[in-house]
């Protein structure tokens, strides 16, 4: 009963205090509407990307402008707008709340809560459209952003405020890469954020549980834009959440975007863009469609000391149509991006997963992101890969190579399997450290491949109960001492024996 | 200068003409009323004059009042 006296007055004094000024709204009227696309007259002194209220509480967006009326988007998928409606302009561009309160918290692109929640309690809002950072303001990479995934840290290593492209065909692994990213993060103090762009409401919610269950949410916002949602809201998903990001990033903290994914992405803008008649280009697509991948990619960046310090990491994730890397959208967003991840479907069937095609993937900033560890025991890894692959072909002939090819092909199998790993299970730094140089040794040529994710699990407890020390070490200094590769010679010495009489028995 | 009023109630000539007198001096052109009525305003009154509005009606200010309170 309390309660109920405490907010009846509560409200009566907020009611008292409500100041009503009534200003001048600027208004128009409805003259055509149809497709999500409404034709208004009379709207004088609209911007360009300005939010637009209709009297039924819908939003649009102004996107045509032109002498006689103004072109607007609608953010929702009703038909209830009718000609002679009336339209009033916000004096807002398109804006989404920003701050920590959007931790863990689940919204559309309009910042509205999803997750059932309650209200977003933020009082910064953010423009979802911003200028990238400018030259001067930006420091170059140097730090790493581990993915936890091996054969991505050791070879295609990627570096906070880096844009790195995860692409491939569907059904390949792309999204999984991003979410062990983010799972890797959770003792980084990196904020993640994961932008959903026209997936199934399903798929989407399995992604959260995962994230869920893994504790990640603790550290992230999802924005969701579902495949049901209209094309405008798909369109202006990346940049809502590429805001959501900033916010953090211009306050010092390190942050990690998945675009998932911008092959979704290009299409919703798209269909917008043939609704509102603009002249369509290749493959139908607008004229703009290389800028509206670039204006959102090169928002990431690793911020100088004098602007804070932070960094925006970007890791958009595009599909491919049968591994054509050659294509339109492909190329467009290969060309913006620091590298990419490229997963093959072959490889994903053939038990290879992460499916990398390590030949086709590159990071440009590469060592620079590493380690001075990492770099040790994985500088010639892509190069020992590639041998590998070319002699694979003679491996039906194994018996009659010479010992120096053979060893090759063991080596190279044996490395392949190592750099295999299941999802949700990432490994530190350290270890993978540890995993990369015991991998090139002569011992592990006797490990029968099939044995060598056994290996890889066992002789990892191994070290993390008898050199605990060790592994330390790696982690706080990053570096591999030659005392330290002594040390492991000898645990890997000590275990094979034990580990070897298993084998026998 | 042509404008929209529309009212709750109907406005008898007089009111319409002071009306009219006083966006004329605000504007500074002579504006001349198209009358309307729409009860769902439950009081108070709309101007449109060159497609800006003045939205005194009652359903604004309530409406206003929920936006604010349910901010705080």
């Amino acid at each position: 009963m309390d309660m109920y006296i405490d907010s009846i007055s509560e409200l009566k004094k907020q009611v008292s205090s409500f100041d009503h000024t009534v200003g001048m709204r600027r208004e128009g009227t409805v003259i055509k509407a149809g497709d999500g696309i409404v034709q208004i007259s009379g709207l004088l002194e609209c911007k360009y990307g300005e939010l637009l209220e209709f009297e039924n509480g819908d939003f649009g967006i102004a996107f045509n402008m032109e002498e006689e009326y103004v072109g607007a988007v609608l953010l929702s998928n009703s038909c209830e707008i009718s000609e002679g409606q009336k339209v009033l302009g916000s004096e807002k561009v398109v804006e989404v709340p920003v701050g920590d309160e959007l931790l863990g918290r689940i919204v559309d692109p309009i910042g509205k809560p999803l997750d059932g929640e309650g209200r977003i309690k933020t009082k910064h809002f953010r423009p979802i459209e911003y200028g990238a950072p400018k030259i001067m303001d930006r420091h170059p990479v140097d730090t790493p952003m581990s993915t936890g995934l091996m054969a991505i840290d050791a070879m295609i290593p990627i570096g906070r405020g880096q844009r790195e492209l995860i692409i491939g065909d569907r059904q390949t692994g792309k999204t999984a890469i991003a979410i062990d990213t983010i799972i890797n993060q959770r003792h980084n103090d990196v904020i993640c954020v994961y932008v959903a762009i026209g997936q199934k409401a399903s798929s989407i919610a399995q992604t959260i549980k995962v994230l869920e269950d893994n504790g990640a949410m603790d550290y992230t916002t999802v924005i969701v834009a579902t495949a049901s949602d209209s094309a405008p809201m798909q369109y202006i998903a990346p940049y809502a959440g590429c805001a959501i990001a900033e916010d953090f990033m211009y306050r010092g903290r390190d942050v990690l975007i998945v675009y998932d994914d911008l092959s979704k992405h290009a299409v919703a803008y798209r269909t917008m863009s043939l609704l509102l008649r603009r002249p369509p280009g290749r493959e139908a697509y607008p004229g703009d469609v290389f800028y509206l991948h670039s204006r959102l990619l090169e928002r990431a960046a690793n911020l100088s000391e004098a602007r804070g310090g932070g960094s925006m990491t970007a890791l958009p994730i595009v599909e491919t149509m049968a591994g054509d890397i050659s294509a339109y959208i492909p190329t467009n967003v290969i060309s913006i991006t620091d590298g990419q991840i490229f997963l093959e479907s072959e490889l994903f069937f053939a038990g290879v997963r992460p499916a990398v095609n390590v030949g086709l993937s590159v990071s440009r900033v590469g060592g620079a992101a590493q380690k001075k560890a990492m770099k040790k025991v994985s500088g010639t890894l892509r190069m020992d890969l590639a041998q590998y692959r070319e002699m694979v072909v003679f491996a039906q002939f194994s018996s009659e190579l010479d010992k120096a090819t053979q060893n090759l092909l063991y080596q190279g199998e044996r490395l392949t399997e190592m750099l295999k790993q299941p999802q949700f299970s990432p490994f530190p730094f350290e270890e993978q450290v540890v995993l990369l140089y015991v991998i090139k040794k002569e011992e592990l040529l006797s490990v029968p491949v099939k044995k060598i994710g056994e290996f890889k699990k066992e002789f990892l407890e191994f070290i993390k109960v008898h050199y605990r020390e060790l592994l330390r070490t790696i982690q706080k200094t990053g570096e591999f001492t030659d005392d330290d590769k002594k040390l492991l010679d000898e645990a890997l010495n000590t275990f094979m024996v034990t580990f070897t009489e298993e084998e026998n028995k | 200068m042509e404008g929209l009023l529309i009212s709750a109630y109907k406005l008898d000539n007089e009111t319409v003409k002071r009306l009219e007198a006083k966006f004329s001096e605000n504007i500074g052109e002579k504006i001349k009323f198209i009358v309307e009525v729409d009860r769902s305003l439950i009081g108070g009154f709309i101007v449109s004059i060159r497609h800006h509005r003045y939205d005194y009606s009652i359903k604004n200010k309530l409406k206003e009042m929920k936006d604010y309170l349910v901010e705080n």
